[in-house]
């Protein structure tokens, strides 16, 4: 996406002295020649280092800034996302709980750290390294590099700071209700079945604290949505969760996305149709 | 009118599907480059003429025009690119001074040296830089192959590209001189081996 946009405003031939450029350090000028692969890389990174600047500008009036003074102030950007995102983990990790889950755990404690080590801001940021194989409520596909990192992150500080509002035994109760053997076994989202079982028990009127939610209980919420279309069944689930979360804009506008989901888990639950 | 980021991500989403079409278009602008660079190459190749001279080896422009475009297919063939400068005057600096180059096939060598150069620096991943690899052709191209180019490619350097992808490093210390006494299985012709077919042949 970032080669049109750069592509629109400057034209591959302007970009190619910053690709020189960026080849003659890769090479630490002890090799006159290259790959194509490496050619390509570099472009990317030359590309991706000026799209992180642009983002930064609502709009450009008038001759557009020198690609090089694009490509510096892109790749400072680059830089401080990063720092950014060394302080948000350094942060998350102070609390971090995993309840037992192990792709959670790998993931965010084993797998994250590596980001750090290995992360190529100069040639290869478009790279985030990792496969962050625990799934976030709401992923992004539109982004990489340190962008997705610092986006990931601070998903997994939002979702934790949620889930801190219930006991790690009511959360292990939960994830054991979706797998016996949970601790290795589940892969999916934590948050997703927690937030699923608040909604429920606030539909149907019972405490929340506790996550627990009885088949009388179950039938009464699932019974609450008969007769809607999904359309109307994602329109009630939103305003419910712009109730629960009124003081929190910051988690209404994530948990929002997944409106739409929770309407097709609730009508697809066997206490809908019975 | 003014560029906005996001208006412009809005209007250009779902158009993915033309990567590699930019990619092509991107290695089109790389070669274009490199051709707009041709000129002040081809005067630099004939700038180690006179350094070359001194061996009795010169280039015609003609045959430093003909030298740059065997250097062109070579870079195609083994998917390579020059950004900023050409190799041209260091292969030469480093193989004008060999007993096994004459006037007569100068230019022909020239072209099979950088086309085995090429080879190999794709070879070894990438991981010899131009001063080691030409160290290490040079050294074996005179000591071992005698200036046969085909032993050069198909075993010396055959086996040092072999060792390289194994893991091996020591050339960052040598800086590819010395190299091959490790790597040949052949047994030569030192001083020992010398003196035992002596005594083979004379006092036995």
């Amino acid at each position: 996406m970032n080669i049109q946009i750069v592509e629109e405003i400057y034209g591959m031939e302007q970009l190619l002295p910053l690709v020189t450029m960026l080849s003659e350090k890769y090479t630490s000028k002890e090799s006159t020649s290259i790959s194509y692969e490496t050619a390509r890389m570099l472009m990317e990174a030359v590309l991706y280092t000026m799209g992180e600047s642009l983002k930064n500008k609502a709009a450009l009036t008038g001759e557009p800034p020198l690609p090089e003074l694009l490509y510096e102030e892109g790749y400072q950007i680059i830089l401080s996302k990063a720092k950014e995102a060394v302080k948000l983990y350094e942060q998350l990790m102070l609390h971090f709980e995993d309840y037992g889950c192990l792709n959670y755990r790998d993931t965010i404690v084993h797998g994250m750290p590596a980001f750090f080590l290995r992360y190529d801001a100069r040639f290869r940021p478009m790279d985030h390294l990792l496969t962050l194989d625990y799934p976030l409520m709401c992923h992004r596909q539109d982004i990489s590099g340190v962008d997705l990192i610092l986006y990931y992150l601070k998903c997994i500080e939002l979702e934790a700071r949620f889930l801190s509002a219930f006991s790690v035994s009511s959360i292990r109760k939960v994830l054991e209700r979706q797998h016996s053997s949970y601790e290795s076994l589940y892969l999916d989202n934590i948050c997703e079945p927690v937030l699923f079982t608040v909604l429920l028990c606030g539909i149907a009127g019972c405490p929340i604290t506790d996550l627990e939610i009885g088949e009388n209980e179950l039938k009464r919420a699932a019974a609450s949505f008969r007769g809607y279309t999904l359309d109307l069944a994602q329109e009630k689930i939103q305003n419910i969760l712009n109730k629960m979360f009124a003081s929190d804009t910051e988690f209404n506008q994530y948990f929002s996305k997944s409106a739409r989901d929770f309407a097709v888990r609730i009508r697809n639950l066997p206490s809908f149709t019975s | 009118m003014p560029f906005s980021y996001a208006s412009y991500m809005n209007r250009k989403k779902g158009k993915v599907f033309g990567m590699g079409n930019e990619l092509q278009k991107q290695d089109a602008l790389m070669k274009l480059l490199m051709q707009q660079r041709a000129k002040q190459d081809i005067a630099e190749v004939m700038t180690c003429n006179e350094r070359s001279g001194h061996f009795g080896l010169s280039l015609s422009q003609e045959e430093a025009t003909q030298l740059l475009e065997c250097r062109n297919k070579s870079l195609e063939t083994y998917q390579r690119i020059e950004l900023s400068q050409t190799m041209l005057p260091k292969l030469i600096e480093y193989f004008c001074d060999s007993d096994y180059i004459n006037q007569g096939d100068y230019l022909e060598t020239l072209e099979a040296l950088l086309g085995i150069f090429y080879e190999f620096k794709q070879e070894s991943l990438d991981l010899l830089t131009d001063d080691e690899l030409l160290t290490f052709m040079r050294e074996q191209y005179d000591e071992i192959c005698f200036g046969d180019l085909e032993y050069l490619e198909g075993t010396c350097l055959e086996r040092f590209a072999e060792a390289i992808k194994g893991g091996y490093r020591g050339y960052q210390t040598t800086g590819g001189a010395g190299e091959y006494q490790q790597l040949s299985t052949e047994m030569r012709w030192d001083r020992e081996l010398y003196q035992e077919v002596l005594r083979e042949l004379f006092w036995r």
